[in-house]
């Protein structure tokens, strides 16, 4: 589904990601773990468009689409969900607006019939249903006057309603307590699927308990050092970072 | 009063950018052009179909239109139960007709009354509650290089209440010259809901003046809705002269292309226990301009004032200017006053939020720019006058962006 081949990145001349090497398949769970400044979040936005970073070399094929040659509205038509870190606050837009001109922009690339407000009345309440959110957040303007928690489980209630082929949760246990992280958690579960495929960019092991990735990647420098199962991700937890450090350092 | 206001207008020489208060704003374009009379001759004026039932040509409630400054009794509906339609046809006005607008200082106070053809009165009786808005349409023909006066005189008596809207714009595409006065009284406890819309021409000259004299306990609202015009000057001017009065000023402008619009708004505080909250928001595309100045006067005596004021702007492109100017003169020690201004462009972070979500540039551009304009329009508390506004800003934003929602 996705093949990313020795990509280079900068932001403000500064290169942040030093030849990126992954593939994810449909049905996989990507962790991609690292200490602060390893470029995971880089990488996170990279991949959904965010037009502040310069690709200076590599590839990155979707589906065997280059998707770095797309616009970010492209991506997200074509399946690609970043959930943000720092979700932003929009002003007077009324989440229920705002998830429905979406999902219909996205029914509309596909060649799919547009959802009048009933439709979509009905459809949303299923999906919050599904990832058991409060129904109350959809008639609230987005994300604003949100606690931190309201906003990561607005990304996922989001990720529900738009229904990714490949969905990238960038740090999205930050912020929360241990019972808003496990909720989070299962929300995600519920939306794995065969079809589909996640990575979880994460800092801390503790998501991983909830979110069983198949893969664990570490990222450090800007480069993928060292790969494995999940058991990878509980050694990273015992031992800290140091080690990868020292590893790499040898 | 015509005797003066003529002598004021020789005397008085068009405002330049030296002088403060048009520091911002250039007339020259006005005094270049030789305007004529706006023609009188309007019987067989047609309205084409039902084009502008947003202004109020298809309502139930009283209608008072003004073409070209004349009243229409074809156009108009006038009610039975309060005096509404020509000045003339009434008595006992004079006590208040001409006593706000300045003519003997402002030049276009005074070009207004010393060549208005005819005036709107609406006077509601006192305790009189009028619960349908009142549509007051001044219409312009359009006639290229003509100039028309609209004058309206507003008395609401002791504890009535209305809802007025306002409303200016034409068929044609031309350059005209309108000059408008509205001078506008608020008795004991009287409560009046203002909205004024301006759509004139886009390369017309639009330059009113609205002067408002509160008496103690009233509560008066307006929206100030700027759209067309290719040089437009609001001045609205609020006395608050009665202890416990409250006034809410609201504004919106939308700018395109070289249109310029320059807001002057004074809420001058004149007694105790006196309430005034003032928003006003632009969106500027292209080359268009923007001025608001907004001046708030606490008098010595006018304690326990509470001023709040704020304007923002939204800039769409690099050309687009605009200069806000707040003026507090306090001269009371216990008063509560606050104001900002902001210019800024759309937030870069904001619009790759939602076109990650799928939205196109445009759908985001305007779903963002109807974002930052909510916070004024949903302070309009009937919905049926809400959803006409937002029809007519959307229709103006569709121009900006290619995008309607």
């Amino acid at each position: 589904m996705l093949e990313i081949k020795n990509l280079h990145v900068a932001v403000d001349g500064k290169k942040i990601l030093h030849g990126i090497q992954l593939n994810v398949h449909a049905g996989e769970v990507h962790a991609i773990m690292g200490p602060n400044g390893s470029g995971k979040s880089t990488l996170a936005q990279v991949l959904a468009g965010h037009p502040s970073y310069e690709i200076l070399d590599g590839q990155v094929l979707y589906e065997g689409k280059n998707l770095l040659e797309m616009i970010p509205e492209d991506r997200a038509r074509e399946g690609v969900f970043l959930a943000f870190q720092y979700p932003v606050e929009i002003p007077g837009v009324m989440n229920f607006h705002f998830l429905k001109a979406a999902v219909n922009e996205i029914r509309k690339h596909r060649g799919l019939e547009e959802m009048d407000a009933m439709e979509f009345s009905r459809y949303i309440d299923e999906k919050t249903a599904l990832v058991e959110m409060d129904p109350s957040l959809v008639s609230r303007r987005l994300n604003e006057g949100f606690s931190g928690g309201e906003k990561k489980r607005n990304e996922i209630l989001q990720m529900a309603v738009l229904e990714p082929k490949l969905a990238i949760l960038d740090e999205t246990d930050s912020g929360l307590d241990i019972d808003a992280l496990k909720s989070v958690a299962a929300a995600v579960n519920k939306l794995r699927k065969p079809d589909n495929a996640m990575m979880v960019v994460t800092h801390y092991q503790r998501l991983l308990n909830y979110i069983v990735p198949d893969f664990v990647h570490v990222l450090f420098n800007g480069r993928i050092v060292k790969s494995g199962g999940k058991e990878l991700a509980l050694a990273l937890e015992a031992k800290g970072y140091d080690w990868i450090r020292e590893e790499v350092n040898a | 009063m015509r005797t003066k206001a003529l002598e004021a207008f020789s005397s008085l020489d068009i405002p330049n950018t030296h002088q403060e208060e048009w520091r911002f704003t250039n007339l020259a374009p006005i005094t270049d052009i030789p305007f004529r009379p706006a023609p009188e001759d309007t019987l067989k004026f047609q309205i084409p179909g039902s084009r502008f039932p947003e202004i109020g040509l298809d309502s139930a409630g009283t209608r008072i239109v003004l073409v070209n400054g004349r009243l229409s009794k074809e156009l108009s509906s006038l009610p039975k139960n309060f005096e509404a339609g020509s000045l003339k046809e009434f008595i006992g006005v004079d006590e208040y007709f001409g006593k706000l607008a300045r003519y003997e200082s402002d030049v276009f106070a005074a070009w207004n009354t010393a060549f208005f053809e005819d005036a709107a009165l609406i006077r509601i009786p006192d305790h009189f509650v009028e619960q349908e808005p009142i549509h007051l349409v001044f219409l312009n023909t359009g006639d290229a290089d003509t100039a028309s006066f609209p004058r309206a005189l507003i008395i609401l008596g002791q504890q009535s209440q209305a809802t007025l809207i306002e409303s200016y714009s034409s068929f044609s595409g031309e350059r005209y010259f309108s000059t408008a006065v509205t001078e506008i009284f608020l008795k004991e406890e009287a409560v009046l809901r203002h909205i004024k819309v301006q759509r004139d021409s886009d390369r017309s000259f639009h330059i009113a003046s609205t002067q408002v004299h509160q008496e103690r306990n009233s509560s008066y609202s307006s929206l100030t809705m700027t759209l067309g015009s290719e040089l437009s000057r609001e001045n609205l001017s609020v006395v608050m002269d009665g202890v416990g009065s409250d006034c809410t000023l609201n504004g919106l402008y939308l700018m395109g292309e070289n249109q310029h619009t320059d807001h002057h708004t004074t809420i001058d505080h004149a007694r105790p226990h006196g309430t005034s909250r003032e928003l006003y928001k632009g969106i500027l595309d292209s080359k268009s301009r923007a001025v608001f100045h907004g001046k708030i006067i606490v008098r010595k005596d006018a304690q326990k004032t509470d001023a709040e004021q704020t304007n923002k702007n939204l800039l769409l492109s690099e050309g687009a200017r605009v200069n806000s100017t707040p003026q507090l003169e306090i001269l009371a020690d216990d008063v509560k006053c606050r104001h900002g201004a902001t210019i800024g462009h759309l937030d870069e972070e904001a619009m790759f939020y939602l076109r990650s979500r799928g939205l196109g540039e445009s759908l985001a551009r305007t779903l963002l720019i109807k974002g930052f304009l909510q916070d004024v329009t949903e302070r309009i508390s009937s919905e049926k006058i809400r959803e006409t506004l937002n029809q007519l800003l959307d229709s103006r934003l569709r121009q900006f962006t290619g995008i309607s929602l």
